[in-house]
C-alpha cells in the first residue's frame, strides 16, 4: 500500500492550483509546467491470497455435520425447537410461497438476517415446512465459524495439534452444540464476527486492504443479524485506531470509513426501512432482539433487573459460558501495557464494549431476561481469538497461555452444562441437558425461561387446517407474529391474511371487522399480545357474537366467523331478541371433515370446544419445579405482560 | 602502393607507407592537388598526411577544415605525391578501382593486413569535438548497456545533432548526404520498387535516370538489401544518406494517399463486419424495426402487462451486470498478475536485448502539452535508440507540428503529420501512425501521460515470459490531478475500481479485456493482423480488445500505472463519457452483428461477459428510469408503479436498490484506499451522484450514436498541468481527441 504523504498532497495542490511547487518536493517543471511524480505503484498480491484452505473446508464440514445431527435429532427426537427459530423460517417461507410472495414478509422488528438467511432454505417446500432447514441453517453457520477460529489459530501460529484439541474443546461446550443445531441467529452473529476478528487480525498483519473489506463488510452483516454488533463495530474502530497510530491521519481515515461504511451503510437503510414501512425509524433499537416465542408465559419477561443484578447475571453467563474469557482479557490488558501491543489493547476495548451490549440492553429494556445465557457465546469467540493473539504476540509466554487456553475451554464444559440447567435466563437450554442425559422426548415438559417445549400444537392444528378447511386464498385471518408456527407447518401461506398479503391497512380493516371478509381467524390462547386476541378477547372461548370456535390445541384456537356481523346485544334487545344478557352464542357452525381427524399423540386437542373453562388455557409455566419463582405481580398470568409482547 | 617518405616526428630519416585510395578519401581530390599533399593514415585523432613541407600553414588549415583532424606530417617529394595522387584518384575523382594488379583495396583489408587502423566513429566525432570526452564516455556505457550503435546513442541522447553524424558517416561511408526536408514528393519516383520495401528497409527512391536510381538511406544498404532491390530494377544504386526521419516523412508524402486510404479503410475492407462504419447493418435494421412493432403491439394489448416484463428483463439484465462486476472485483482481490515484473526481476534484463518499441502519441491541438509530454517519454527506463515515438499530429494543427519542430527532439521522437480526411479520430491517426512502426511492441500513449518509467519493461519482460497467445498487455490507468474537484476525485475512483478491481478480474477469468483508452500494450505483428484500430469506432481501444479475443488472442493486465489527467469540469467531462457510452453501444452493435458467430469465436463465457460488461453499458440508460420511479413511489406511494414490479421483479428492484448501489459504491472505496488514494476514501460515498452525471452523459452519447455517430467529442488536455497550460483550442469545436 502506499501512503500518500504530506509532501505529495503538497504537490498535489500545487499542481492543481498551478502555483509554484516547494523545491523540496519531488517535481520538476518543463516549460513552466508542473510535471507531478509518478507514486509509487501499490504493492502487488504475490501470495497468500485469501482462498479458503482444505483445512478449513474439512473443519467447516466435519463440524456442520456434527452440529446437524445433533440439531436434527434434536428436533425429531427432543422435539425441542425454538420459537425464534420458526418464526424467522416463517418469514422466509412466506417471501417465496406467500400469494403473493412479498419481500415485506420479513418482519422488520428483529434484525433480519436471521429469517433473510433462511431464505434459501425455504425455497424447497417439504424442506423447510418439515423443519430441518432450521438445524441445517445454523449447522452449517457453526460449521463455518469453527472453520474461522481454525484461521484465526492458524494466523497466530498455534501448532497444528494443540488448534485441533483447542478446536474441540471449544466445539463440544454445550451452549454451542445447542445453538449450533437450534436455528436461532445466534450462530450466524458468531460467523461474521470471527471473519471480522480474522480480518483485523491479518490486516494487523500484513496491512493489505482487502483484510479491511472483508472485516467491515462482515460487521455490516453482523449488525444486521443482531444490532447488539453495532457496539463490536465501535470496538473493530477502536482497533483500527489503535493499530493504524502512527500513520498519516488521511490513512487512519480512509481505514476507519473502509471498515465502518457497511456497518453504517446497514443501518442507515435499516432507519430508512423502518421510517417507510413502519414510519419509526428507530423504533427498532429499543425492540426485542428476538421474535415473540408463543411457548413461553411471558411472565418470566416481566422481571426487572437493577445494573447490579445485571452484572451479577454476566459474570455467571460469562464464567458458564466462556470461563476463558475471564483470563483473557487480563491478558489482553498486559499485553497491551507490557508490550505496547495495539491489537491487543484494540482486543481488550473490543471485550469490553461487547460486555457492554447485553448490559445496555437489559437496562434499556428493563428486561432481566436480556441477559440470557446465549450472550455469552460471543464473548466465548471473542475470548477464543484474543487468547490466540496473546499467543502469537508474546513468544515467551506461550506455554502459559496455551495452559489458560486449555484450562479455560475445559472449564466451560462442565460450567456451561451447569448453566444451561440451573441459569434463570435461557431458551430451552434446559431442556437439551435433559433429552442428553436421558434421550427422552421433551415434548411438553417444561424449561427454565417458562418455556413449554415442544411442537405438537402446532403440528395439529396445522394438519386441521390442512385436511378440514377448504383451501381458499386468504381465508384465515392470523396474527403472522403469533400463530407463525400453524402456518410454516401447514406449508400453505396462501390460506392465511397476514400483514403481508395486501399491506397493514388492508389487515387491519379485516381485523376490525372479519364478518365476510374471511371465514376463519387462528388465535393464540396463550398470549395476550396476539392482536386478534386483543380485539376479540372473548373469541377463544366462544364469547364473541359470529365468532365459533371449531378447533382447539394447546396454544391455538380455529374460530369460524360468520358471513355478516350479527346484531350487537343492544340491538337485539331492541329488536326484542331472546338470546341477549353477557352470554355470547356459542354455537359452532357444523365442519364436515375431508377426512377423519386423527390427532394420535399430537398433545392436547379439542376437536370442536364447548364451553371455554378456566382449564382450557394453558400452563402458565409455574408449575414446573425448576422454574424460578416469578417476580411479584407476575403471577396474574398473561394479562400481567402484554406490553412486553410487542404491543 | 607504397611511397619512400621523411618522417621527422618518429625520428626516423625515411620509412615506406602505404597509401590506400580509404584514407586518401579523407581529403577531398581538391585539396590534395592544391596543397600536394595525401593522407596516408589516421591513428589516435591525428590523421598523417604526406605533403612537401611540415610547416605549410594553409594545408594545415585544409585538412582541419576538411576532416577536423590534426595533421602530422610526413615528407615526401612533390611529383611523387601528384604522381600518387592520380593514381589514388584516378577516373572521375573516385578511387581508383586497383593498384597493383589483382588487389582491391578496402578498409577491411588495411585492417587485417595491418596497414592501417581505420578511426572509430566516436574516436573521430571526439577528434573533431562534435562531442566532449565525457560525452562519448558515458555513450559507450549506455552502448555497452543497451548495445546500440554509438552514433545513435550520441544522437538519441542529445549529445550529437543527426545531421553533424551524418556528416561523418557520410566521409566515412564515402556517401553523399541529401537534404530531404525540402525535397518535393511529387518529383519523386514511385513504381521503382514497392512501396511495403521501401517502408521496411527505410529508405525512399528520390530520382531516376537512364542508368541510375538515386536512393535515400538512413545506413548504407547491405548486400541483403541491395539485393532485395535488384529484384525490381537493374538499374545502379546510387545512394544518398540522410536522417531516418526525414526518410520516413518523404515516404509518407510521396504515399500520402495510400496511407490515407489504408489508415481509413484497411479494417473496413479487409474485415467489413467488425468495422462501425455503418451504425446498423440491414439485418439488424429490420429485426429492431420488427421488435420494435411487437413491443408497440403488445403495449396497445396489454400496456401495464408489457412494462412489467420489460422491467422484469431490465432488473434481471442490471442484476446480472452488477453481479458480474462484483464477482470480477472479487476476483481481482486474490488474482496474482501473470508476472510478477518485480525490481530485481527488471534489473536482471540485459537491455541489448531489448527489442524496439513504438509509441504512439495522437495530438489535436495540444502544443502547450509537448515539453510535457517529452519530458514524460524521457523519464521512461528503456534505451532511447529502441524508442520508435510518433507524434501523431493533425495535417490541420499548424499549432502542434510548429511546436514539435520548434524544440528540435532526437530522432527517437518522429513527428507524423496525418493527412485531413475523414473520419478524423484518434484511432486513424493510430492506423496512420502504424505505418512504418519499428517496433516489436506497440502502445499508445496521450500527450499528458504520465506512464510508470518501468512500464515498457515490464512489458516486454510479460511478453517474453508468458503465453504467446496473450498478444496485449493493459496498464493501469488513473490520474495526478485527483484532487482538484469532486468529479476528479470520483473519477479517479472509478478508475481505480476499474483498472485496480474489474479489469484485474476479467484477467483472472481469462474473459475479453476492453481495453483503457491508452497504455495497451500489443504485438506489433498480431495488431496488423486484426487489423489495426478501427477509424469508425469512437472507442476503438474497447473493440480492439473484443477483436483480439474474437481472434483468439488474449489480453492480460499488468502492474503498472499510467498517470492522466482528469477532466475537471463537468461539461467537457459527459462529453468525454458520451463518447465512451457512444463507443460502447457501437462496439455492441457490431459484434451483435451475428451474435452466433461472437458465441462461437469466443466462446460461451466470453459472450457472457461481453454482453455484460459491454452491453452492460445500458444500464446507465436504465438508471434514470428506476430512480425517477423509486422517488416517486416514495414520495406518493402511487398504485401504478407497484403493479410495474410484482413480486420476483420487486425483489430483484429492491436488491439492486439496496446492494447494487451499495456493492459499487464500496468496491470504488476499496479500491482507492487499496491504492493508497485514502484522500479519495470520503469522496466515495457520494458516487452515487457521480452515476447521475453517467445517465446524462449515457443518454446524451445513446441519442448522438444516430445522429452523429462518428463524432468525436474533444477532450481538453493540459488544463490541469499548471498555470501555463495548453491554450483553448480554436476554431470551433475540434473534431477528435486523445482519451
Amino acid at each position: 500500500m502506499v501512503d500518500r504523504t504530506a509532501a505529495e498532497l503538497e504537490l498535489d495542490e500545487a499542481i492543481r492550483t498551478g502555483r509554484p511547487a516547494p523545491d523540496h518536493l519531488d517535481r520538476h517543471e518543463s516549460n513552466g509546467i508542473v510535471v507531478p511524480p509518478v507514486p509509487e505503484e501499490p504493492t502487488p498480491i504475490r501470495g497468500g491470497a485469501p482462498r479458503a484452505s482444505l483445512e478449513g473446508w474439512i473443519v467447516a464440514i466435519l463440524f456442520a455435520v456434527a452440529y446437524g445431527v445433533v440439531g436434527y435429532f434434536m428436533l425429531t427426537d427432543a422435539r425441542i425447537i425454538s420459537f425464534d427459530a420458526l418464526h424467522r423460517i416463517n418469514d422466509a417461507y412466506m417471501v417465496w410461497w406467500n400469494s403473493p410472495p412479498k419481500l415485506a414478509a420479513i418482519n422488520l422488528d428483529a434484525a433480519p438476517l436471521g429469517a433473510v438467511a433462511f431464505l434459501p432454505f425455504t425455497l424447497i417446500k417439504p424442506f423447510a415446512t418439515s423443519l430441518v432447514a432450521v438445524p441445517v441453517l445454523t449447522a452449517i453457520g457453526a460449521g463455518l465459524m469453527m472453520a474461522m477460529i481454525n484461521s484465526i489459530m492458524r494466523r497466530c501460529e498455534i501448532p497444528a495439534a494443540f488448534r485441533f484439541i483447542m478446536l474441540l474443546l471449544f466445539g463440544l461446550n454445550p451452549m454451542l452444540v445447542f445453538y449450533a443445531g437450534n436455528g436461532e441467529p445466534v450462530v450466524l452473529g458468531m460467523v461474521v464476527a470471527a471473519i471480522s476478528l480474522l480480518s483485523v487480525i491479518s490486516w494487523k498483519q500484513t496491512g493489505e486492504t482487502r483484510h479491511l473489506v472483508a472485516g467491515g463488510l462482515a460487521m455490516g452483516i453482523a449488525v444486521m443479524v443482531d444490532y447488539g454488533y453495532a457496539l463490536w463495530a465501535v470496538g473493530f474502530a477502536i482497533t483500527i485506531l489503535a493499530i493504524s497510530g502512527g500513520s498519516a491521519q488521511e490513512r487512519i481515515r480512509s481505514s476507519l470509513i473502509l471498515f465502518l461504511t457497511p456497518v453504517v451503510y446497514a443501518l442507515l437503510v435499516w432507519i430508512l426501512l423502518n421510517s417507510v414501512i413502519l414510519k419509526s425509524p428507530f423504533g427498532w433499537i429499543t425492540a426485542q432482539t428476538g421474535f415473540i416465542q408463543v411457548n413461553t408465559t411471558g411472565i418470566l419477561q416481566a422481571v426487572t433487573s437493577s445494573p447490579l443484578d445485571a452484572l451479577g447475571d454476566l459474570f455467571q453467563v460469562v464464567l458458564g459460558v466462556a470461563p476463558l474469557g475471564l483470563a483473557t482479557v487480563i491478558l489482553l490488558l498486559l499485553v497491551g501495557i507490557l508490550k505496547r501491543d495495539s491489537l491487543a489493547f484494540g482486543l481488550f476495548a473490543l471485550a469490553l464494549l461487547a460486555i457492554a451490549v447485553p448490559l445496555i440492553r437489559v437496562l434499556v429494556t428493563d428486561e432481566a431476561q436480556m441477559m440470557n445465557l446465549a450472550v455469552g457465546l460471543p464473548l466465548a469467540l471473542l475470548a477464543i481469538a484474543g487468547a490466540a493473539w496473546v499467543y502469537y504476540t508474546e513468544e515467551s509466554w506461550r506455554i502459559g497461555v496455551a495452559v489458560i487456553m486449555l484450562i479455560g475451554l475445559v472449564a466451560a464444559l462442565p460450567l456451561g452444562w451447569d448453566a444451561m440447567k440451573n441459569y434463570e435466563y435461557q431458551d430451552q437450554a434446559q431442556a437439551f441437558t435433559r433429552w442428553v442425559e436421558d434421550r427422552d422426548s421433551q415434548e411438553g415438559t417444561d424449561s427454565r425461561g417458562g418455556y413449554t417445549v415442544g411442537i405438537d400444537p402446532e403440528v395439529t392444528m396445522a394438519r386441521y387446517i390442512n385436511e378440514q378447511l377448504p383451501q381458499d386464498k386468504n381465508s384465515i385471518l392470523i396474527d403472522e407474529n403469533f400463530s407463525y408456527g400453524p402456518m410454516i407447518l401447514s406449508g400453505r401461506p396462501r390460506l392465511f391474511l397476514d400483514r403481508a398479503d395486501e399491506g397493514e391497512g388492508v389487515w387491519e380493516d379485516a381485523k376490525a371487522d372479519p364478518f365476510g371478509k374471511v371465514d376463519y381467524m387462528l388465535i393464540t390462547v396463550s398470549r395476550a399480545g396476539d392482536q386478534l386476541r386483543k380485539e376479540f378477547p372473548q373469541a377463544v372461548s366462544g364469547g364473541e357474537p359470529g365468532m365459533t370456535p371449531i378447533f382447539r390445541t394447546e396454544r391455538y384456537v380455529l374460530v369460524e366467523v360468520a358471513p355478516t356481523k350479527p346484531p350487537s346485544a343492544d340491538q337485539q334487545q331492541g329488536e326484542g331478541g331472546e338470546s341477549g344478557g353477557a352470554q355470547p352464542q356459542s354455537t359452532p357452525r357444523p365442519v364436515t371433515p375431508a377426512r377423519p381427524l386423527t390427532p394420535g399423540s399430537d398433545g392436547p386437542t379439542e376437536s370442536v370446544p364447548a364451553t371455554p373453562s378456566p382449564q382450557s388455557e394453558p400452563s402458565t409455566g409455574s408449575g414446573a419445579a425448576t422454574s424460578p419463582s416469578p417476580s411479584p405481580g407476575a403471577g396474574s398470568g398473561s394479562s400481567s405482560a402484554p406490553q412486553l409482547e410487542g404491543e | 602502393m607504397r611511397l619512400l617518405v621523411r618522417d621527422d616526428v618518429r625520428g626516423v630519416s625515411e620509412r615506406m607507407v602505404t597509401l590506400t585510395p580509404a584514407v586518401a578519401h579523407l581529403l577531398p581530390l581538391e585539396v590534395c592537388r592544391v596543397h600536394h599533399i595525401i593522407p596516408v593514415e589516421y591513428s589516435d585523432g591525428y590523421l598523417t598526411v604526406v605533403g612537401t613541407t611540415d610547416d605549410d600553414q594553409a594545408a594545415a588549415d585544409a585538412v582541419r577544415k576538411a576532416t577536423d583532424y590534426e595533421p602530422k606530417w610526413v615528407i615526401a617529394d612533390w611529383s611523387e605525391i601528384d604522381g600518387a595522387i592520380d593514381r589514388l584518384f584516378a577516373g572521375n575523382g573516385r578511387p581508383e578501382a586497383s593498384g597493383d594488379a589483382g588487389t582491391t583495396f578496402s578498409a577491411d583489408d588495411l585492417v587485417s593486413h595491418g596497414l592501417a587502423i581505420p578511426p572509430r566513429l566516436g574516436e573521430k566525432l571526439a577528434g573533431r569535438g562534435l562531442v566532449s570526452e565525457d560525452q562519448l564516455g558515458e555513450a559507450v556505457a549506455e552502448q555497452q548497456r543497451t548495445g546500440g550503435r554509438i552514433g545513435e546513442v550520441l544522437v538519441h541522447g542529445g549529445a550529437l545533432e543527426e545531421k553533424a553524424l551524418l556528416r561523418v558517416l557520410s566521409e566515412q561511408l564515402h556517401l553523399p548526404t541529401i537534404d530531404l526536408s525540402q525535397f518535393d514528393a511529387s518529383q519523386a519516383p514511385r513504381d521503382v520498387f514497392p512501396e511495403p520495401v521501401a517502408r521496411r528497409l527505410h529508405i525512399v527512391p528520390i530520382a531516376v535516370d537512364d542508368r541510375n536510381v538515386f536512393i535515400a538511406v538512413s545506413d548504407a544498404l547491405s548486400p541483403e538489401a541491395e539485393k532485395e532491390i535488384r529484384q525490381y530494377t537493374r538499374l545502379e544504386i546510387q545512394q544518398f544518406l540522410a536522417p531516418r526521419n526525414d526518410i520516413d516523412e518523404l515516404l509518407r508524402r510521396v504515399h500520402s494517399t495510400a496511407y490515407t486510404e489504408t489508415a481509413r479503410s484497411n479494417l473496413r475492407e479487409r474485415f467489413p463486419d467488425s468495422s462501425a462504419h455503418l451504425v446498423l447493418n440491414g439485418a439488424q435494421k429490420v429485426f429492431l424495426g420488427i421488435a420494435a412493432l411487437v413491443l408497440i403491439g403488445f403495449l396497445i394489448w396489454k400496456f401495464i402487462g408489457t412494462l412489467v416484463v420489460i422491467f422484469a428483463l431490465a432488473s434481471i439484465f442490471y442484476t446480472l451486470t452488477s453481479l458480474y462486476k462484483l464477482v470480477a472485483g472479487f476476483s481481482a482481490l486474490e488474482h496474482r498478475y501473470q508476472l510478477d515484473a518485480n525490481p530485481e526481476a527488471l534489473a536482471a534484463m540485459d537491455e541489448r536485448n531489448l527489442p524496439v518499441y513504438t509509441i504512439l502519441i495522437p495530438l489535436f491541438k495540444e502544443a502547450a502539452v509537448i515539453p510535457y509530454l517529452v519530458d514524460g517519454i524521457n523519464s521512461l527506463d528503456y534505451p532511447k535508440t529502441k524508442l520508435d515515438v510518433r507524434l501523431l499530429c493533425e495535417e490541420e494543427d499548424d499549432e502542434t507540428i510548429d511546436a514539435i519542430m520548434a524544440l528540435d527532439l532526437p530522432p527517437h521522437f518522429r513527428p507524423i503529420v496525418v493527412p485531413a480526411s475523414n473520419p478524423q479520430t484518434k484511432p486513424k491517426a493510430c492506423n496512420y501512425g502504424l505505418l512504418g512502426a519499428k517496433g516489436k511492441y506497440v502502445v499508445i500513449y496521450d500527450a499528458e501521460d504520465r506512464p510508470d518509467p518501468q512500464q515498457l519493461k515490464k512489458a516486454v519482460l510479460m511478453f517474453e515470459n508468458i503465453d504467446d497467445s496473450i498478444v496485449c498487455i493493459q496498464a493501469k490507468l488513473n490520474f495526478f490531478n485527483q484532487q482538484t474537484n469532486f468529479l476528479t476525485r470520483w473519477f479517479s475512483i472509478e478508475y481505480s475500481m476499474l483498472f485496480d478491481l474489474v479489469l484485474p478480474g476479467l484477467d483472472a477469468r481469462k474473459d475479453p479485456i476492453p481495453l483503457g483508452g491508452t497504455s495497451n500494450h500489443i504485438k506489433l505483428d498480431e495488431l496488423v493482423e486484426v487489423g489495426g484500430w478501427d477509424p469508425y469506432n469512437v472507442t476503438e481501444d474497447a473493440d480492439l480488445g473484443v477483436r483480439l479475443h474474437q481472434a483468439g488472442y488474449r489480453t492480460t493486465m499488468m502492474d503498472s500505472t499510467t498517470y492522466e489527467e482528469a477532466n475537471t469540469a463537468i461539461g467537457s467531462w459527459i462529453r468525454q463519457r458520451s463518447r465512451w457510452i457512444k463507443g460502447y453501444i457501437q462496439t455492441w452493435l457490431v459484434y451483435m452483428r451475428n451474435p452466433f458467430r461472437l458465441a462461437s469465436n469466443v466462446g460461451f463465457k466470453g459472450f457472457v461477459s461481453f454482453q455484460l460488461l459491454i452491453g452492460g453499458t445500458f444500464i446507465f440508460l436504465i438508471n434514470p428510469i428506476f430512480w425517477a420511479l423509486t422517488t416517486i413511489f416514495a414520495l406518493s406511494q402511487a398504485g401504478f408503479i407497484q403493479d410495474l414490479f410484482p413480486g420476483w421483479v420487486y425483489y430483484l428492484a429492491a436488491a439492486q436498490l439496496f446492494l447494487g448501489n451499495f456493492v459499487f459504491m464500496y468496491l470504488g472505496l476499496a479500491a482507492a484506499v487499496r491504492r493508497g488514494d485514502d484522500g479519495l476514501a470520503p469522496y466515495a460515498l457520494f458516487l452515487p451522484f457521480y452515476w447521475g452525471l453517467m445517465s446524462i452523459a449515457a443518454w446524451k452519447g445513446f441519442i448522438q450514436l444516430f445522429t452523429n455517430p462518428f463524432y468525436w467529442e474533444k477532450t481538453e488536455h493540459g488544463v490541469d498541468l499548471g498555470s501555463s497550460g495548453p491554450s483553448a483550442p480554436s476554431g470551433g469545436t475540434p473534431r477528435r481527441a486523445n482519451v
